[in-house]
């Protein structure tokens, strides 16, 4: 997608994104809450027109996703909101309606492999259970993109761990390309191959987890008597100081780490958390 | 895909609807069955009416419930949304539903109404088609209402209310009338008479409205993405409630206050010669270059018929008379100003003139005072015959139980007019009967019925029957038809006077059989 903006009312939700994801692979697009990133898959998902910007998927360009590419996509939200009074099997019936490329047995499949039981209504389920079946409904159309929007929120670990190892079983096992949104750094550290973070509607990072980990380090600066300056290279992302101690996050190429010297100085690397709330921060401290 | 999503919408709903389609044919044998248990006479199709008024806005309300606003409340639509399903579809299939199941409720109801009126209705092609055609109008304009309304989400009964107040102050303070407007003409009283003309305007008006508000349904569920129609469907927060309460309280003492400043002035002549007897009022206006004496006669003896009228009838009230000189009317010609908003009796007679006769002037006053005073629902066909009988009835009412034959001019009116199969099925349509036979005549008839009851069952029988038909006070609004219902003629007459319809009737056979054989009318 490019240069993708969408407000409500005067408040911007997603403002000139751009994002990239590759056939077969497994995309996180990470952000805390309120980020944009529901606003963003609304928008994918042709639900919402954006205001501004185009959507390139299956080799179309438009300004909003067609009902022919609607058909190629399956989707599961946040919210399970299903008609409660509709079995699991009478759920499927009535999805596959809508879809030309519907798979009855594969639904079935999907069904016992997740053991949902097909004569229970949707108000019956527990929120695993009705997690799964959004799964399920989503996979049985054999979408060639699937996008799921914070598909563990409200799940027990235990419940989101299976939930995952699903997902990234069936695109490994299918090449399906997965995009998937969390503000859970582990999960996406889990599933994704390469990860999107958002932040007040905009990119403030895409590539591979392992690379943000090598090009974002902490420094810590001991001798504040002496003025620090900042390495051709290198962006800070945060920078704070306590007992005479300063702390600076920066983050530049892996190979400028290297280059560069440290004399006085102590570099460490970061666990993903802290460079994923880094990465938030600094955009936080931009705006 | 549209098959899919209608089939879900009636699995979803199949109970209601069936549901609904039971309370409103039930409610149609209940009606029809109470007519006929009554002998309610007139035409079958005022207990439609009553669907129409009273069950089909409920109906067509819920319907809408399910179909629209249930969607939101229940945030399903959200389930929806990502399938590949424009959202005017589902939007165009869920009112095509809700408007196939209300048209197939008020055309059933019409042909179920139809078919248990089989025996006392003439219903010609071109009848049924206006009744078709009225019935379906106003059902697709309460459904499309009441669609539209299920988009205002938790605002709906809100709306409503407001509606409600909007109405109540034009009813009050303007001439508007809405039963006279678009929709509501096609179901107001002439619904079920009406079998010749269609009532082109009204259901071109329908039509036109219908359309705007179904363009507006369309409009909320579709204005960013539906999201409005979203917004409006969450719950009402507990600031909004408290507010809400404010306004509708600030509503009401608006209202109030404004009631107490606004009392409409009622109709007045000024200068006029006022006479009163106890409640009633009777005022005559003459121009200052004319001969005010005999104005002045008129009025007293206007106001001691009308007293005398009340004490018979035992009228709490009576509305003021009015009584204009208009020189260049005839002199038998007597007319009466139809006013807005009052049911004061406004008369133009020409009493000056040489050949004015008062007494039938003020036979034809105490007519239109009780016409007046019934907001013209004695006029009703189904009550008509106790009228026009007792306009004729009242002159002689002293003598109520003298032998009709006495007088031979009524007499000789009576026997002509029911010479042809004179049957009970003619008091119900009266006014058909009235054309066949003649307008004198047929009172002739009316006139003998009301002296067959004096006569047989004395006169206080009698003039409990009349104060049963005649006096009751009428509301302004759809409870007056209720009433009627519930208080048919026949009703009235084993209630009031303690006799069976069908032994009144062979009695009054019996008197006519019994007058002197007709001569040819003049």
């Amino acid at each position: 997608m490019s240069g993708l903006r969408r407000s409500f009312g005067r408040v911007p939700a997603v403002e000139g994104l751009e994002m990239t994801v590759r056939e077969c692979e497994i995309y996180g697009f990470l952000g805390v809450n309120g980020a944009g990133k529901t606003t963003t898959i609304r928008m994918l998902m042709g639900i919402i027109a954006p205001d501004g910007g185009t959507i390139e998927m299956f080799g179309e360009t438009a300004r909003r996703t067609t009902l022919q590419q609607k058909r190629r996509i399956g989707y599961v939200s946040q919210e399970q909101t299903f008609y409660p009074w509709m079995t699991c099997k009478a759920l499927g019936r009535f999805v596959g309606g809508f879809y030309p490329t519907w798979d009855a047995q594969e639904f079935d499949r999907l069904m016992r492999a997740l053991e949902l039981p097909p004569d229970r209504k949707a108000a019956q389920l527990s929120g695993g259970m009705r997690a799964k079946l959004a799964l399920a409904l989503a996979l049985a159309s054999r979408p060639a993109l699937l996008i799921l929007d914070e598909p563990t929120a409200g799940l027990d670990p235990v419940a989101r761990r299976e939930f995952l190892d699903i997902i990234t079983a069936q695109a490994r096992h299918h090449g399906r390309t997965t995009f998937f949104s969390s503000h859970l750094i582990d999960e996406v550290e889990r599933a994704a191959d390469h990860v999107g973070i958002i932040h007040r509607g905009r990119m403030r990072y895409e590539g591979a987890l392992a690379d943000l980990r090598e090009q974002v380090r902490r420094v810590r600066w001991s001798a504040p008597e002496t003025e620090w300056i900042t390495p051709p290279g290198f962006e800070v992302w945060r920078e704070e100081s306590l007992d005479g101690v300063r702390t600076l996050i920066l983050k530049a190429e892996p190979a400028a780490w290297d280059a560069a010297g440290w004399p006085g100085a102590e570099v460490s690397r970061m666990t993903l958390e802290d460079t994923f709330i880094a990465c938030v921060g600094a955009a936080a401290a931009q705006i | 895909m549209t098959g899919t999503l209608l089939r879900k919408e009636l699995q979803q709903h199949w109970l209601a609807f069936l549901l609904l389609a039971l309370v409103t044919f039930g409610a149609v044998g209940l009606i029809s069955f109470t007519m006929n248990m009554r002998g309610v006479s007139g035409s079958v199709f005022m207990g439609l009416l009553v669907v129409f008024w009273f069950i089909l806005p409920p109906v067509a309300l819920l319907l809408s419930q399910r179909l629209v606003a249930l969607e939101f409340r229940e945030k399903t639509q959200l389930f929806l949304e990502p399938l590949p399903l424009p959202r005017w579809r589902m939007i165009t299939i869920k009112y095509a539903l809700g408007l196939a199941v209300t048209l197939v409720l008020v055309l059933g109801a019409l042909a179920l109404t139809a078919f248990f009126g089989r025996n006392s209705e003439v219903l010609t092609p071109r009848f049924g088609a206006i009744l078709a055609a009225r019935a379906a109008g106003w059902g697709w304009f309460v459904f499309s209402f009441f669609f539209v309304t299920g988009f205002f989400g938790r605002y709906r009964f809100l709306f409503f209310l407001a509606l409600g107040a909007a109405y109540g102050l034009c009813d009050h303070y303007t001439n508007f009338r809405a039963e006279q407007f678009g929709p509501f003409a096609l179901v107001d009283t002439r619904f079920p008479y009406e079998s010749t003309a269609f009532p082109v305007p009204a259901l071109r008006t329908t039509g036109l409205l219908s359309l705007g508000l179904v363009g507006l349904g369309f409009l909320l569920g579709l204005v960013r993405e539906g999201t409005v129609g979203a917004l409006l469907g969450e719950k009402m927060s507990h600031r909004e409630k408290m507010f809400v309460t404010a306004m509708i309280m600030a509503a009401l003492i608006t209202m109030a206050v404004f009631e107490e400043r606004k009392k409409r002035a009622p109709f007045d002549l000024p200068g006029a010669t006022e006479e009163s007897r106890g409640t009633v009022v009777v005022k005559v206006g003459v121009p200052l270059d004319a001969d005010r004496r005999r104005g002045y006669a008129v009025a007293a003896r206007a106001a001691d018929e009308l007293s005398a009228l009340s004490e018979y009838l035992s009228l709490e009230t009576l509305p003021p008379v009015f009584i204009v000189l208009r020189p260049d009317l005839d002199a038998q010609h007597f007319e009466r100003l139809k006013l807005e908003e009052t049911s004061d009796v406004v008369v133009r007679a020409n009493f000056n003139a040489a050949a004015f006769v008062e007494r039938d002037f003020l036979d034809w006053l105490v007519r239109e005072v009780l016409v007046a005073r019934s907001r013209g629902r004695l006029e009703l066909e189904r009550k008509r015959w106790v009228l026009d009988g007792f306009a004729v009835f009242w002159k002689g009412h002293a003598q109520a139980a003298a032998p009709l034959s006495e007088e031979s001019d009524l007499a000789a009116r009576a026997r002509r007019g029911a010479a042809n199969a004179f049957s009970p099925a003619d008091l119900g349509n009266w006014l058909s009967f009235s054309k066949k036979v003649g307008e004198e005549d047929a009172k002739g008839v009316a006139w003998s019925g009301l002296r067959t009851l004096a006569r047989r069952h004395g006169t206080e029988a009698c003039r409990g029957f009349l104060r049963a038909v005649l006096s009751p006070a009428v509301a302004k609004d759809a409870r007056a038809t209720w009433h009627d219902l519930l208080h048919p003629v026949t009703g009235s007459l084993e209630t009031a006077a303690g006799v069976r319809f069908d032994l009144f009737f062979a009695e009054w056979q019996e008197e006519l059989a019994a007058l002197p054989a007709p001569s040819p009318a003049p």
